[in-house]
């Protein structure tokens, strides 16, 4: 193999970065069209399985997520707890640590939170504090485990996060199952669930039905991103966490402890995660149950990864999510059945994640090659 | 890194005071719509409650008046179990049937969603919601929503819901039912001359460990040095995990095995029937059954109850506010039926059904005094 070039000057090379960026652009494009064209097809073939329409699919997506003030509120108030996930996800990525363990660590905070919020007495907004800072705190101590089994034994960040989620899920069923503990008190035969919190303690909404109305969690949300990104990008703070992202080694040189920096982003995420459990117990079905965090540390994950690990980028692509988790719980309504609704919905999000997976696996193979090809030159 | 610290700690202090300031403006605002429960308490409750008074005689059942009936179904588990949920959704779709009514149905309903669930079928324009199970009961919070005036509630409440005037229940109890289905089984295992079973179930729940304690105590009023290996899966519908304690049961010596499972059901039953083991239903007549036949019927059935309510709901005189309790050895069901060679032995246990009924037997008492479950050794 040869490889040539010819001479570089400044504006052919201006021209060649202009046409090469417009051309990624084109391509993503295309990709995203052509994934979206595929998932919409396939989903219309599964809806038309059951007998249902697949027009009155769209429409119904459409009329649960967007079509009025109330709907879009539901999708912002789907969107918020996403966002907030992917936020934490960027943060312990830009230290080159993959978590994936926020699913846990939102129940983990959520059960911190409700023993916060059942035990403590106090005025309602200062109980509201402490129990999202409390249950920021319980997050961030789920994730300081994996931090500490990584830099004392070594163990893969990606296999204790996940494998703490299982032990996050137990942790929560067993507390809403004992009566000493957070169990549902007078019934005769007691749900697993812990009692609602006082209602001076929940996370005001804005705006009224039938208006547009949501958490102040979005907002809250929105706040976090923006600071996440000033913080990651303008800070030398934020500098010395991509550094040791992008080159431990080199980090390390300039003076970065990766044990401190890397432990402190991964409980930062893991505080992030945690304080969405509290949020999600204070502003959602104000008490504590196993299923409370419906999964949102999973698709969190989903919105960071296709936002490229770009906190303000995650901030659209969390409201396409939320429009998805609102939209399918409406479709369920219609009377196609939850499996169906599942599946579609599973597909339209693997089209939205496909292109940046499909680029980012274009370009690691390129780079091998190159890198191959190189050496191949270099050898001869 | 001293600024960025310096940062941190700003935000820190900042945030609470930022939700602190939110948290004084919205006491008004905090049992308003949307994501859920709350929605709307404060604003319509008036509305709610003249709704409620009058539901009983507010046109049932087309109460929305739009030439059409449509149940809507919530159901927290899967409502193709071949048993409880499915029951509840089979009975509502033939009486529908013969109504011209319209069902609409969804399940696997995580119980933190049940609101949004709620409001969404509020939003299809249904006439009725029925609630499947209580786990779903924070559903009920949009019953004052305004996007659901007018429309009726009902809830299979199990063993009870707490009633307020915007819904109907119906409930049974969990120790009757259970006790008898523990006397029926043991009626068969003297027969079979064993005196080991096997109770398989879910989640370690109070019902749960309720409805093994209330079995056992059916059994030892039969053959008082029986045994029950008790084994909990933590999942209804985990066919493996159930399979695999089934299986460790037969190993261990039982002879009949209770499935107190949802999804699961069908898996032990024919591992059960595969080795000659007795086994009995959780909640369906499946007497006639010769896929999975079962050696005993455990009648609870939630489709019968929510029928009688969809009857009451056609006629207009489903009155909201009331729970219906339905009582073993008074009303048809809950009951419990021996299937095939076994019904020569149905007389003498609906003389104890009957007992229970007139509450010559304390079951109560029979349950809390004495008979415990032994865990099961797998």
């Amino acid at each position: 193999m040869t490889i040539t070039s010819t001479p570089p000057t400044p504006a052919n090379t201006r021209a060649v970065a202009q046409t090469s960026r417009w051309s990624q652009v084109l391509t993503t494009l295309l990709l995203y069209v052509v994934s979206i064209s595929v998932a919409l097809l396939i989903a219309g073939l599964l809806v038309s399985l059951t007998g249902a329409s697949p027009w009155e699919a769209v429409q119904a997506i459409f009329q649960g997520s967007l079509s009025d003030a109330a709907a879009l509120g539901l999708s912002l108030d789907k969107a918020a707890p996403l966002l907030i996930v992917a936020v934490g996800t960027c943060i312990a990525t830009s230290a080159g640590l993959f978590s994936i363990g926020q699913e846990g660590q939102v129940v983990i905070g959520a059960t911190v939170g409700a023993m916060v919020a059942i035990y403590l007495h106090g005025p309602g907004p200062l109980i509201l504090v402490v129990t999202l800072m409390g249950a920021a705190l319980g997050g961030a101590a789920w994730a300081a485990v994996a931090a500490l089994l990584y830099y004392w034994r070594g163990v893969p960040v990606v296999i204790s996060t996940l494998l703490l989620v299982y032990i996050a899920y137990q942790v929560v069923f067993y507390a809403v199952t004992q009566p000493w503990l957070l169990q549902e008190s007078g019934q005769n035969v007691a749900s697993p669930q812990s009692d609602i919190i006082r209602n001076d303690a929940w996370l005001p909404r804005i705006g009224e039905y039938p208006g547009l109305n949501f958490s102040s969690l979005v907002v809250i949300a929105v706040l976090l991103a923006v600071g996440a990104r000033i913080v990651l990008n303008r800070t030398t703070w934020g500098f010395r966490l991509r550094m040791l992202g992008l080159n431990p080694k080199a980090a390390r040189r300039a003076g970065v402890s990766a044990v401190l920096l890397g432990s402190l982003a991964l409980m930062i995420s893991g505080a992030f995660a945690g304080f969405l459990g509290g949020a999600l117990l204070t502003g959602g079905s104000h008490r504590l149950q196993p299923g409370i965090s419906e999964n949102v540390g999973w698709d969190g994950l989903l919105v960071a990864l296709v936002a490229r690990n770009n906190p303000i980028l995650a901030i659209p692509v969390a409201f396409f999510f939320g429009v998805l988790r609102a939209g399918g719980g409406f479709l369920a309504s219609t009377g196609v059945p939850r499996y169906i609704v599942d599946v579609v919905t599973a597909i339209l999000v693997l089209a939205i994640v496909f292109p940046p997976a499909y680029q980012y696996l274009r370009r690691e193979i390129r780079a091998r090659r190159l890198a191959r090809a190189l050496a191949t030159g270099g050898a001869a | 890194m001293k600024r960025s610290y310096t940062l941190a700690a700003t935000a820190a202090l900042v945030a609470p005071v930022l939700l602190l300031t939110a948290c004084g403006k919205s006491s008004s605002s905090e049992e308003t719509s949307s994501a859920a429960a709350t929605s709307a308490a404060a604003s319509a409750t008036a509305a709610a409650t003249a709704s409620a008074a009058a539901s009983a005689a507010s046109g049932q059942p087309d109460v929305n008046g739009d030439g059409s009936v449509t149940i809507g179904i919530m159901s927290p588990g899967d409502t193709k179990d071949k048993g409880y949920y499915e029951s509840f959704v089979d009975k509502a779709n033939a009486f529908a049937d013969q109504q011209g009514w319209k069902v609409v149905t969804v399940d696997k309903i995580n119980p933190s969603d049940a609101v949004n669930q709620a409001l969404n079928l509020c939003k299809q324009n249904v006439d009725m919601v029925a609630v499947a199970a209580s786990e779903l009961k924070d559903a009920l919070q949009a019953t004052t929503d305004p996007a659901c005036a007018g429309v009726q509630w009902y809830v299979n409440g199990g063993g009870g819901v707490e009633q307020t005037p915007y819904f109907t229940q119906s409930t049974d109890e969990v120790n009757p039912t259970l006790f008898a289905t523990g006397y029926a089984a043991g009626l068969a295992m003297k027969d079979k001359g064993v005196t080991k079973a096997g109770f398989i179930t879910g989640p370690e729940l109070d019902f749960s460990k309720q409805a093994a304690a209330a079995f056992t105590a059916g059994i030892q009023n039969v053959i008082p040095d029986a045994t029950v290996a008790v084994t909990y899966t933590g999942d209804f519908n985990d066919s493996a995990k159930a399979k695999e304690a089934a299986q460790a049961q037969i190993d261990q010596g039982v002879g009949l095995i209770y499935p107190y499972l949802g999804g699961a059901t069908d898996a032990v039953a024919q591992l059960a029937n595969e080795t000659g083991v007795l086994t009995v239903t959780p909640g369906t007549d499946r007497c006639e059954d010769t896929t999975t036949p079962f050696s005993i019927s455990s009648i609870f059935d939630p489709g019968v109850y929510f029928a009688a309510a969809l009857e009451d709901f056609a006629k207009g005189n489903l009155p909201m506010g009331q729970a219906r309790v339905w009582k073993l050895g008074v009303d048809p069901v809950p009951t419990v039926k021996m299937c095939g060679d076994l019904s020569s032995f149905q007389g003498e246990l609906d003389t104890e059904i009957k007992s229970i009924g007139d509450g010559t037997v304390d079951v109560d008492a029979l349950v809390a005094g004495g008979a415990s479950a032994s865990p099961a050794a797998s």
